[in-house]
């Protein structure tokens, strides 16, 4: 994965949750998973801001050593967002991406951990 | 969550903004002059002699004005791209307050966001106004004809070429190494640029150190506005979906009748019909091309000459 496809995935993954169909599903949901779905669907657009303002080299040679789990984790969450079966587990899968991110994205691990 | 570092892309928890209602913006960048007419204008700039301080035909003046003007473009889409991504943050404000009730701290962070985002644009503006100057500065290399008054304008003018260049450079290789864009691919690819045979004096000495140098800020400038038309892009689209559900799809589910559906109907159509990218956009890509065409015509003299 290169800094731009990391780039053009964070733009998709923030347009979809910010979709109607993705933010009336979770409106229908309780206090605690609204709560959480505001606070990553935020910390997807820091990480998306953070990728385009990081060390180019840096960003390409971190995005070279996770990849694997990287793009795992952003299919897992592709498919559980296209899905939208259960609230809670797209939140967990959605937790696992931003974690991922945390080891090449400079800065989001502040947000996450 | 803890405020963030100055940044280019769409604040952490913010949002889009509402395009605007005018028919202004267009769904992609689209050359201002047809192809065939760049062509000409082209060939006619390279097989202009290269005289001196001759009128305003003169690649060298051609050269100083499209610098002028792409500095004056590049003003108009980074204040734009200023406003979208603020526009984006209010959005995504109003969005998030919908699914959970705002607090102080995250609006402050979104509002910090935003004025880091700023300062990132007026940086990339600082950028372009160097290199204008800098142009400039190469115009006046090249005018310095008076021969009583050669030596001693020559000498003014690489005094402010070489404090306008150590600016644009410094700046440039901030952009080319410190943000993921320009993408390094787009600003790495730029061709040997081959001075022309007519090309004389201090302007060829310039143009031998510096071309390559120079066509690579020219590409960083253009890929910074394909980027920036990408983030713009990416406001407005976010903005475009949380207006439509706000301002269109819940009133049509409350359980109250649309109180004015006039004004609901207007609404809708601006939101569904408002475009994705932004004139100031275009027109920036435009005085880009433009640039990099009469650096190469500067710096190839005449077609004729050119290799």
């Amino acid at each position: 994965m290169t800094p731009n496809d990391l780039i053009d995935a964070l733009r998709d993954l923030d347009r979809e949750l910010h979709s109607t169909r993705v933010t009336t599903f979770y409106r229908s949901q309780d206090d605690e998973s609204r709560a959480r779905f505001v606070g990553l669907r935020g910390y997807v657009a820091q990480a998306l801001a953070d990728a385009l303002h990081a060390q180019l080299d840096e960003l390409a040679t971190a995005l070279q050593q996770h990849d694997a789990e990287l793009s795992e984790g952003l299919a897992d969450l592709k498919r559980a967002v296209r899905g939208l079966n259960d609230a809670v587990k797209t939140l967990n899968i959605l937790g696992d991406v931003l974690t991922a991110l945390s080891k090449v994205v400079p800065g989001v691990l502040d947000h996450v951990l | 969550m803890p405020a963030k570092s100055a940044r280019i892309a769409p604040a952490a928890r913010a949002a889009p903004r509402l395009p605007p209602k005018s028919g202004r913006v267009i769904l992609a960048a689209q050359p201002r002059i047809p192809v065939s007419h760049r062509l000409a204008l082209l060939v006619l700039l390279t097989a202009l002699p290269l005289a001196p301080g001759c009128a305003t035909t003169n690649p060298y003046v051609a050269f100083a004005d499209a610098g002028s003007a792409y500095a004056a473009r590049l003003d108009e889409v980074l204040i734009a791209a200023e406003k979208s991504g603020i526009d984006a943050t209010s959005w995504r404000l109003l969005d998030s307050d919908g699914l959970s009730n705002t607090t102080v701290q995250a609006y402050t962070e979104s509002s910090d966001s935003d004025r880091a985002r700023a300062a990132v644009l007026r940086r990339l503006r600082h950028h372009g106004d160097v290199l204008a100057r800098y142009f400039g500065g190469l115009s006046q290399l090249a005018s310095t004809d008076a021969p009583q008054r050669a030596s001693d304008a020559a000498g003014k003018a690489h005094g402010a070429i070489e404090t306008a260049w150590n600016d644009a450079s410094a700046l440039g290789e901030g952009l080319r190494t410190n943000l993921a864009f320009p993408p390094a691919q787009a600003v790495t690819e730029t061709g040997k640029v081959i001075v022309g045979q007519i090309v004389k004096g201090a302007l060829r000495k310039e143009l031998e150190l510096r071309g390559d140098l120079i066509a690579r800020e020219i590409a960083t400038q253009e890929a910074l506005l394909a980027t920036i038309a990408d983030t713009v892009s990416h406001d407005l689209r976010i903005g475009q979906a949380v207006a439509e559900r706000l301002l269109v799809l819940d009133p049509l589910l409350a359980d109250a009748p649309i109180s004015s559906p006039e004004s609901w109907v207007a609404t809708r159509q601006r939101i569904l019909t408002a475009e994705q990218t932004i004139e100031e956009v275009r027109a920036a890509r435009a005085a880009a091309r433009a640039l990099r065409e009469t650096f190469e015509a500067l710096a190839s003299g005449t077609a004729g000459d050119s290799k």
